[in-house]
């Protein structure tokens, strides 16, 4: 048996390169549709914040003088709605809403949600089945109905509208948590952890979450602009926020009436709808793209 | 120290590891060798107490004076945690890639002393000295993906050692390496073996591996240790059929005496592949890939006890040489 003596180690990949110039490097190389989905989010987050300070007119102003005023009016540069009320304003408040909406029914979603799937992840082979089955029947309660029995309930208003949308989301949340949560705990260093008497909590929250995080910021953002969407939806058919609070989808509502004598009143609440919903979901996307190794291996060489 | 009797593990009512004994002296370093699916981690996992929800352990294992198997939970975890300390295959798999190599490395620290942070960095800068990492305290501040394969089974086995235990378990803890790094590797638990006084229980499919590292030997095929004595007696005068043919199969180690024999030549194979969990044959369990099995074997082996401490369980061993 050979004698054992200490070898002296090789010193290879000894500096690492630092994160920061990493970063630098890889800004000119980042996906265009993080570019776009990053402004246009901005862009929302922006107009929102400038509504607390200013709009063009007084919140909910109206004006039956200048009632239905064509885009470009003097004043009104988007023109008025039928009360006579500032479109673009209108368009600001709504915004407010749609960002409080969706940032409570989200935050609060995907905190529910994801700790619900790393807790069916780390649970026993029969309860994770079962209750991933049972997440699956949530997955498929349709949302829209779901809200209608809450109004039922509670009435319509921004409560319903959070409580839907988080009822909706939830298991959305759970669900894509579940499998790559379970693909971390099968890991050796999980193993290791319970090794050196480390719990179960402590694996999910220090081991799990650090390696799903990626996950959990892109499907964050997709649930985001999923909230934009519902909570328009909502408004819209009468079951979210009331008036006088403005709101897009409302908006929205408000511009069937007039389809003949001002058909182009829909496309401003419509384009705002869609471009935040388009911003959000590119967004998620050019982040996927950049958090996703794999991929980001193949975009950088 | 580390001492099993009787050790039944069975999952879905099928028994997949049955060890009548198993002795781990201190300080010494004991190999478990046998093919993929003989039960050998396992084994090591039974030990470790880490096997899954659904297997179910019986008999005993006794460790440091208390009986692994009969103890609650935080008892266990604390015994386990502090006096057993693990290193796996894949150093890639076993860190997690998203925490600094300092953390990782003084967690059982952080869990099983109240040692304050000064104290448990400088005790992390030790460690990975004393794996020979050069430069610890970069080190410390580095993710798992800026280190080499080598360096991270060192960072691993830092993180293993780090809270003094008395036996270390490594399951092929070189498999994923090449093999000059496999060199060094083993050479740093050999000399960690014997500085600390440290139990290694030392789980490989390479008997090349094992001779260079292991005072003693067990064999293990279809979850039941076959052959077991000194790694030299073992290994230079096999008994048992299963363990002969395995040392046939392998081509040694460059700079063995025999080495240049295996050159050019076909290795040895041993026909089939270990049969599914639950479908070993009855009696000796190798008897239907032995080339030289006999009636006999249809009964269960008795186990032979030749010199002082090499004992077999064959019915047609290899002739004493």
């Amino acid at each position: 048996m050979p004698e054992p003596q200490l070898i002296e180690a090789t010193a290879t990949n000894s500096t690492g390169p630092t994160r920061p110039e990493t970063l630098w490097r890889r800004i000119g190389h980042l996906p265009i549709t993080l570019y776009i989905g990053g402004t246009l989010v901005s862009l929302f987050v922006l107009v929102t914040l400038v509504s607390f300070v200013w709009t063009p007119h007084p919140p909910n102003q109206m004006n039956l003088e200048t009632r239905l005023a064509p885009p470009g009016t003097p004043g009104f540069v988007l023109g008025t709605d039928r009360a006579g009320r500032d479109v673009v304003t209108e368009l600001m408040l709504g915004a407010r809403n749609s960002l409080y909406v969706s940032v409570v029914s989200t935050i609060a979603a995907m905190a529910i949600g994801t700790s619900i799937g790393l807790a069916i992840a780390g649970s026993n082979r029969v309860v994770q089945s079962a209750s991933t089955r049972l997440v699956d029947a949530g997955l498929a309660l349709p949302g829209i109905l779901t809200a209608m029995v809450l109004a039922a309930k509670l009435g319509a208003g921004n409560t319903t509208a959070t409580l839907a949308i988080i009822t909706w989301q939830v298991p959305v949340a759970a669900r894509v948590t579940i499998g790559p949560a379970r693909q971390i705990l099968a890991l050796d260093f999980v193993e290791a952890a319970y090794g050196y008497g480390r719990g179960k909590p402590y694996v999910l929250i220090r081991h799990v979450i650090p390696n799903i995080g990626p996950l959990l910021i892109v499907l964050g953002s997709v649930m985001f602009a999923a909230a934009i969407l519902i909570e328009a939806a909502l408004a819209f058919l009468g079951v979210g926020v009331q008036p006088p609070t403005s709101s897009w989808g409302r908006f929205l509502n408000e511009t069937q009436s007039l389809l003949e004598a001002a058909p182009y009143l829909m496309f401003f609440p419509g384009l705002a709808i869609v471009l935040t919903a388009l911003g959000f979901n590119l967004l998620g996307d050019g982040l996927r793209t950049v958090l996703d190794p794999q991929q980001a291996r193949s975009g950088l060489s | 120290m580390l001492e099993i009797h009787d050790l039944h593990v069975e999952i879905g009512g099928i028994e997949i590891i049955h060890i009548d004994e198993l002795v781990l002296e201190p300080g010494t370093r004991l190999g478990l060798v046998g093919e993929s699916g003989s039960g050998k981690t396992m084994t090591a996992m039974a030990i470790a107490g880490l096997l899954p929800d659904e297997a179910k352990v019986s008999g005993s294992v006794r460790f440091a004076g208390s009986d692994l198997l009969s103890m609650g939970d935080s008892e266990l975890s604390e015994v386990r945690g502090k006096q057993i300390g693990l290193v796996f295959q894949d150093p890639a798999r076993s860190l997690n890639p998203m925490m600094r190599i300092g953390r990782q490395v003084s967690e059982s620290v952080r869990l099983h002393t109240d040692l304050n942070r000064q104290a448990v960095t400088e005790k992390v800068i030790e460690l990975l000295g004393q794996v020979q990492l050069p430069d610890p305290e970069a080190v410390l501040r580095r993710y798992p993906h800026q280190l080499s394969g080598g360096q991270q089974q060192r960072a691993m086995i830092a993180a293993a050692i780090a809270s003094d235990p008395e036996l270390l378990i490594a399951d092929e803890p070189t498999t994923a390496l090449d093999v000059t790094v496999q060199e060094e590797i083993l050479r740093l638990l050999i000399a960690l073996s014997e500085q600390r006084k440290l139990s290694v229980l030392f789980v490989s499919h390479d008997l090349g591996v094992i001779r260079f590292v292991c005072d003693r030997v067990a064999v293990i095929y279809g979850g039941r240790i076959i052959e077991t004595g000194r790694t030299e007696d073992v290994i230079s005068n096999p008994r048992h059929r299963y363990t002969a043919a395995l040392l046939a199969a392998n081509p040694g180690m460059p700079g063995d005496d025999n080495y240049s024999a295996f050159i050019g030549r076909r290795l040895h194979t041993i026909q089939g592949s270990v049969p599914a969990v639950g479908n070993f044959p009855s009696g000796c369990r190798f008897r239907n890939r032995c080339e030289h099995a006999t009636d006999a074997c249809t009964a269960t082996p008795k186990q032979v006890i030749v010199g002082s401490d090499h004992r077999y369980s064959c019915w047609n061993p290899v002739a004493e040489g």
